[in-house]
């Protein structure tokens, strides 16, 4: 029987590659357009049938490399819906592009290897999903192929991830040297002991320790391995931006947290502190760095750096007793990746009329655009973590893990994330009045995309509702961060 | 055991300045008022803490594998309450609060403001830091923080428009112009304070590598039995060089012979920053390691005998600033290059006072002395310099010679200034008075007369130079200038109240700690002398003073009196009433003193022109004239690389200095530059953060 837990992942490969050829279809006297609603369609199923296997409770299994779990469908869940809400935002901006289906097509097998990612427990198949992840999203980055900047921003971002990708098999090819596996079930038991077996490996695994955090970090926005982001933000269109801020980044996290935590948690090397520091460092510097940003796009680039510093907290503070801080940035990711992507996409809604680059554009937005204003206030807020929407309990829950590790930074860690929050409304509340106090230099009224509006409503009511009622997210994520430290066979 | 409101002390302002960047976004009020809560916060907390918090040291772990080879306890951050730390922040926190205030009103309508309060909250928090600190590296930081941040703000007029500068135009000696722009004056402060900066850490880093430790308490436990670090340096002969080395810091910080040429020209920053910086607090923070130390170097050089060389130095460097200092003082054009000269020189008297405390026999009578001097002296300089802050503005000028008769339309303004100068000159009962005295009664009692002499003489300058300034700037006629500021519609009329209030305030605190003091002393002592570094073996040396007791005091304080009374009466009989008006014709003496000794322009000949010189002649002979004849290609390239790194420089560093100026987000201006577009930069990132990550791995964790 053929195991039910690959649909998803069969439902994305299928769509994904049937999409390119049924945009030939397209024209005509009917107007067909099938390409965008095939993707979609795909994306759909695959959402569905992963919070059906949450909602019935499925068995966790392992078949071979993949291993489904509540981890795996958790993160599954958010990376596709984050990918829903990217494609259904971009129906208005592929409107009538020769490359409309062929976008569909590659935002679907990025999804895939995204998914992969968390799934995966063996190094060589998360390279894959890696690469699969990858490829895809340096064609998405410069689809708009006669711009320059666009091209500009797909080529730095292809180096410097081509860079990652390479750093990356280093590490594992490092893991393999000493574990002779490159199953993350096996490293885990052969790494508890190696110290005192094999004390001459050491060295190696703490250079492979630190080619995984620059191979993810690269991705998961790490400072000092941010530097493409922000550039590669303002030249992509503002769709792809929201799925490298969001889907692409959350599942580094995802596969960090596979490999950190699970597989090498064992490693008797003190990397927590390693991760505390570099925590501290990316947040701080991108709420500095955004409060000084002229342009909304690099501001969003500098606040989702800022947020990936939050994220890292759980991968300092995670030990096997200690799971809270895990389950605080596993529910944060499902947050973030909505709130990410929605002001992604407020940035395409404004962009159709006003140049983002430029904050004054943003001068009395609340009577130009209204729902749009609306909406990234809304987002705004929960972004900085205000009650009650939904990124203040995740944070709350992620800072308080961060007071209950056993290590004696933990609420120096916690206060300064607490800081870093606070300071974050800065430039938050910054915009936010730019938006209703400040006078435009123009004051007529623009019109809002549906296409994009209704993205933003979405967001805007899951932000409502997830912080009303966050219980059963929390059980769920809790749940989701002891499932990754159990083995499963 | 962990209590919260030391560590709160320093943090707090540190987090003010944070905050201001964010609530500017908000409203320029919010921004203003927050900052000076901010300050009024650390200074209540320095107070609660003072009160009511058990004297100790509240540590945590900061680095615990950090550690020598050798052995050594782990590195452990922490902040120390005892009562000469406790003594010194208040000080601080609430003299920082009056210049806050004071500043609403004096900066208002200063278009870097945001700037401003964000280094004068960062100055304070590096500053309560420095004194807090329980070890030498937390003190470092600090030290080198209130440094950053004075720099920052004697630079703050950074477009250096002609009316700010410092100094009088046109004026040379020797060649080298003696007038300089508020940013040439920041640099030139931070660089010459760097030459200390660099010996004190040399210091610190062998202490550290005798000891194993930076903490002052364990410093002073080891200095006996196995680990008895003065001793093992002892061994080396290094023992007296490391602590003349660590004075080094000090001499720089607060602005002692040879290197006092920076602070007269630190005046071209804002008034109200010349008062908290450059004459209450940091050039004080030298004072205070000094008194921080001194006991640990008296215990650790009482065992091999070499007390005399280390305090030597100390009292003679302190009594010839003080004596060099007044003596410029007594020429100066503008006023406040008079008060700067004259807080160079009642510094000597603190110091004087430091170091005589070791030559003598009661140890105790000299440290105290010194350390009521700094209290009384940043009362009464604070005032003066605030209320100088508001004659420069009402007046239009910084020059004595452009002011005249002011006392007719600033009246509580002169009757302020004219409490705090006597004050500064001696005059019973205000509170310089008691204090300087006690620093020339200890010099007398630990026989040293030379030392002695000097600092009378000293007293008799102090007293002229004060009637000098107050009599040009307030008596007499109104100059020329000013009776065209008045034409031309000027503002010359008394100081609002959010500014009069703070300088009168200090005013008043002067008389009250002046009629207060002869009854506290007694129990200021007693608190001060249970500073717990004074170890063991030096509260043994320390005996009853040998010099039959209170005819002698009484006898120096009537010479003291008497010699400052006349150094007053001359400068009365000669400047009050606009009788002696300033003039750059000049005799020879006066030229010598007012071109600052020709110290300045000696120290720019050789060091600033002669590294020129060096540089460039290395540049000629050494790297075009070898490598021509070489390869022709080399050159080529060696130009290109220096045009390079002409850019480099002028992007930069010129670029990161003007950065500093511009904006007082400085650092999120420097992050933006990071971001420069170019990828082979984010490699270039990329690998420096591999190696960073790498080295705290292997090195700091010790994984390998």
């Amino acid at each position: 029987m053929a195991p039910l837990q690959l649909v998803p992942l069969i439902s994305l490969a299928v769509f994904g590659l049937i999409t390119p050829p049924a945009g030939l279809l397209r024209g005509g006297r009917m107007r067909l357009r099938p390409a965008p609603y095939l993707g979609i369609l795909g994306l759909l199923i695959a959402l569905g049938s992963i919070s059906w296997f949450i909602l019935v409770n499925y068995q966790p299994t392992a078949l071979g490399a993949l291993r489904f779990d509540l981890f795996t469908y958790f993160f599954g869940g958010i990376l596709i819906g984050t990918s829903t809400l990217v494609a259904l935002a971009s129906l208005g901006f592929t409107k009538g592009d020769p490359n409309e289906a062929p976008y569909y097509g590659l935002l679907l097998l990025s999804t895939l290897g995204m998914v992969i990612l968390a799934a995966s427990q063996d190094l060589v198949l998360l390279y894959v999903g890696w690469e699969l992840m990858s490829v895809p999203t340096y064609a998405l980055t410069a689809i708009k192929k006669r711009d320059v900047l666009s091209n500009e921003a797909a080529m730095k971002f292809f180096v410097l991830s081509a860079m990652s990708s390479a750093l990356l098999v280093y590490a594992i090819s490092l893991i393999y040297g000493m574990t002779g596996s490159t199953s993350l079930v096996d490293i885990r038991s052969i790494l508890v002991n190696i110290a005192v077996s094999q004390p001459g490996v050491k060295p190696f695994g703490v250079i492979a320790l630190v080619l995984f955090i620059v191979g993810f970090g690269v991705k998961m926005a790490v400072v000092p391995f941010h530097m493409w982001i922000p550039d590669a933000f303002e030249g992509a269109p503002s769709t792809i931006s929201a799925l490298l801020a969001s889907g692409a980044k959350l599942a580094a996290f995802a596969a960090a947290f596979r490999v950190f935590i699970f597989g090498m948690g064992t490693f008797q090397v003190d990397w927590y502190s390693t991760f505390a520091i570099l925590a501290i460092v990316t947040m701080t510097l991108g709420n500095v760095a955004a409060l000084m940003q002229k342009s909304f796009t690099r501001l969003l680039a500098y606040s989702s750096i800022a947020q990936a510093g939050y994220l890292l907290i759980a991968l300092a503070v995670t030990t096997p007793t200690n799971t809270l801080g895990l389950a605080g940035a596993i529910f944060h990711s499902l947050n973030y990746g909505i709130l990410k992507t929605a002001t992604f996409v407020a940035a395409a809604a404004i962009a159709t009329k006003l140049p983002v680059t430029d904050l004054t554009s943003f001068n009395g937005l609340g009577k130009r655009m209204p729902q749009t204003a609306f909406g990234i206030t809304i987002l705004f807020l929960a972004l900085a973590g205000v009650p009650p929407l939904n990124g203040f309990f995740s944070k709350a829950i992620l800072f308080t893990g961060a007071l209950n590790s056993p290590f004696s930074w933990g609420p120096y860690l916690a206060i300064a994330a607490l800081l870093n929050s606070g300071f974050s409304m800065g430039y938050y509340g910054w915009v936010i009045k730019r938006m209703y106090l400040d006078d435009p230099a123009d004051a007529s009224r623009l019109p809002e995309p549906r296409s994009y509006t209704r993205i933003l409503w979405l967001a805007v009511i899951l932000t409502f509702a997830i912080g009303i009622y966050p219980q059963p997210w929390i059980s769920l994520s809790q749940s989701a961060a002891t499932s990754l430290l159990s083995i499963v066979s | 055991m962990f209590t919260l409101a030391p560590w709160l002390i320093w943090i707090t302002p540190l987090t003010g300045a944070l905050l201001t960047l964010v609530l500017a976004r908000i409203h320029s009020k919010v921004r203003n008022y927050a900052a000076v809560a901010f300050t009024l916060a650390a200074a209540i907390l320095a107070t609660y803490t003072a009160l009511t918090v058990a004297p100790g040291d509240y540590q945590l772990d900061w680095m615990p594998s950090f550690r020598l080879a050798s052995g050594g306890s782990p590195l452990r951050a922490g902040v120390l309450v005892d009562p000469l730390s406790m003594f010194m922040i208040n000080i601080v926190a609430w003299i920082s609060f009056l210049i806050m205030v004071y500043s609403l009103g004096y900066m208002k309508g200063d278009d870097g403001l945001t700037r401003y309060w964000f280094f004068m909250n960062l100055f304070i928090g590096n500053m309560l830091l420095l004194v807090l600190a329980d070890n030498l590296l937390m003190m470092f930081f600090g030290w080198e923080g209130v440094g950053l941040c004075s720099y920052a703000l004697i630079g703050h007029y950074y477009k250096d428009q002609q009316e700010y500068w410092v100094g009088t135009p046109g004026d040379q000696a020797l060649g080298m112009p003696q007038a300089y722009p508020p940013s040439h004056a920041g640099m030139k402060a931070f660089v010459v304070t760097r030459i200390g900066d660099i010996a004190l850490l040399i210091a610190i880093f062998l202490i550290y590598a005798y000891a194993g430790t930076f903490n002052y308490n364990e410093l002073a436990s080891k200095l006996s039995g196995g680990g008895n670090w003065a001793a093992s340096l002892a061994r080396l002969g290094l023992l007296v060089p490391t602590a003349i080395l660590f004075f080094g810091g000090p001499i720089g910080k607060s602005a002692q012979f040879p290197l006092q040429e920076w602070l007269p020209d630190a005046m071209a920053g804002p008034t109200s920053v010349s008062a908290l910086i450059h004459a209450a607090t940091m050039v004080k923070a030298g004072v205070f390691l000094t008194g921080r130390m001194g006991p640990v170097f008296y215990a650790a050089l009482a065992q091999f005998g070499q007390l005399t060389p280390f305090f030597g130095t100390i009292a003679w460097i302190g009594v010839i600033t003080a004596f060099l200092a007044a003596i410029q003082a007594t020429v100066q054009r503008e006023i406040k290059k008079v008060l700067a000269y004259s807080t160079v020189s009642q510094i000597g008297y603190m110091m004087l006072g430091l170091g005589v405390a070791g030559l003598g026999t009661d140890f105790l009578l000299g440290y105290t002395a010194g350390l009521f001097h700094v209290m009384s002296h940043a009362v009464f300089k604070a005032s003066m310099f605030l209320a100088a802050g508001w004659v420069l503005h009402a007046a239009e000028s910084r020059f004595m010679d452009e002011m005249g008769g002011l006392s007719q339309v600033l009246r509580l303004t002169t009757i302020s200034m004219f409490i705090a100068g006597f004050s500064l000159m001696g005059i019973p009962p205000l509170s310089g008075f008691w204090t300087k005295d006690q620093v020339l009664f200890a010099s007398y009692s630990a026989g040293q007369f030379v030392l002695y002499a000097l600092a009378l003489a000293t007293v008799l300058l102090t007293g002229y130079y004060t009637m000098r300034m107050l009599g040009m700037t307030f008596t007499g006629k109104p100059s020329h200038h000013l009776q065209e500021v008045v034409e031309h519609g000027g503002h010359l009329h008394e100081a609002g109240l959010v500014m009069l209030v703070p300088y009168f305030l200090l005013a008043i605190g002067s008389v009250a700690i002046g009629i207060a003091f002869p009854f506290i002393r007694d129990r200021l002592t007693t608190y001060l002398s249970s500073t717990i570094l004074i170890p063991t073996s030096a509260t043994a040396v320390v005996q009853a003073s040998p010099v039959p007791g209170l005819s002698l005091e009484l006898l120096l304080t009537i010479v003291s009196v008497v010699v400052a009374a006349s150094g007053a009466a001359i400068g009365y009989y000669r400047y009050f009433g606009g009788k002696h008006p300033f003039t750059m014709k000049m005799g020879a003496v006066e030229h010598f003193l007012f071109d600052r000794l020709y110290l300045n322009a000696i120290y720019y000949k050789i060091f600033v022109n002669g590294m020129m010189l060096a540089a460039h002649a290395l540049y000629r002979y050494i790297e075009l004239g070898i490598w021509n004849k070489l390869n022709m290609i080399v050159p080529q390239r060696f130009y290109r690389y220096s045009e390079a790194s002409a850019t480099l420089d002028t992007r930069i560093v010129d670029g990161a200095v003007t950065g500093i100026a511009t904006s007082g987000s400085r650092l999120s201006n420097l992050l933006r530059r990071l971001q420069t577009g170019v990828t082979e930069q984010y490699i270039l990132g990329f690998a420096i953060g591999i190696f960073l990550l790498l080295l705290y791995m292997i090195f700091v964790i010790g994984a390998s």
